[in-house]
């Protein structure tokens, strides 16, 4: 009866305790209620698995391990796509800087000129004589 | 440190458990004859052992080397600290019960 009982709880949990509570029960007669309790026990072994200490710092250190993989890999991919993005940027503003200043060499206003924000400029109703004539 | 109430319903065997080990490690036999002695309550096999496994993997006590196939638990720091502060909340609240009841 008590083999069959401590065949109830988990593997680990009988690992660790079962040992010591066959050796608790042997020589104790068993009532209805020890019974009872004794199923409620395995199932609650279970349920809700108690883990020692140095279990439970090891499974979270193969979490922390297993996050911080992740956060590098995460990371590495988003510099990689960053780094991508910045050429496409940067190769767009060459090619938009090359396309502005051809189109000034074939009469293309451009930014800055008239209609463009910038009023153009007067044309000087009497300009000086680019070589100066002596009176005399 | 969590607190004892996270046990749910083993937060009373807990408790006994924990005061029972104050003298000295006991094996899961002598505790439940302690426990008896000092509260007239018998716990059961099912919940003593569920009780020392939360007891152990909160560090609130720890196991022994086995002695013929049987392992005495030892009440550590952390498991005193709290049992301390535990007993003086009841204490708190049994002198404020006992002192509204004289009053009745």
């Amino acid at each position: 009866m008590t083999g069959l009982l401590l065949a109830l709880y988990p593997p680990g949990w009988r690992a660790r305790y079962g040992v010591e509570l066959a050796a608790h029960l042997r020589g104790q007669r068993l009532n209805a209620r020890d019974i009872v309790d004794l199923l409620g026990g395995a199932l609650d072994a279970w349920l809700r698995p108690q883990w020692p200490r140095r279990r439970r710092r090891a499974w979270r250190a193969a979490l922390a391990i297993v996050l911080a993989a992740t956060a590098v890999i995460v990371v590495a991919v988003a510099t990689i796509l960053w780094i991508r993005i910045a050429a496409l940027v940067g190769l767009l503003i060459v090619l938009l800087a090359f396309l502005v200043r051809r189109g000034r060499r074939r009469g293309w206003p451009g930014p800055g000129a008239a209609g463009a924000g910038v009023p153009a400029r007067p044309k000087d109703p009497d300009p000086e004589p680019l070589v100066a004539t002596r009176r005399r | 440190m969590p607190g004892l109430s996270e046990l749910g319903r083993f937060e009373e065997p807990a408790v006994l458990v924990l005061t029972s080990l104050v003298d000295g490690p006991r094996h899961g036999y002598a505790i439940v004859k302690d426990i008896q002695a000092l509260a007239g309550i018998r716990l059961g096999p099912g919940t003593l052992y569920a009780t020392l496994a939360r007891l152990e993997a909160r560090g609130l006590i720890e196991g022994l080397p086995a002695q013929d196939r049987r392992r005495p638990y030892r009440l550590t720091g952390a498991g005193a600290e709290l049992l301390r502060d535990r007993l003086e909340r009841m204490e708190s609240i049994s002198r404020t019960g006992l002192a509204r009841l004289a009053r009745v």
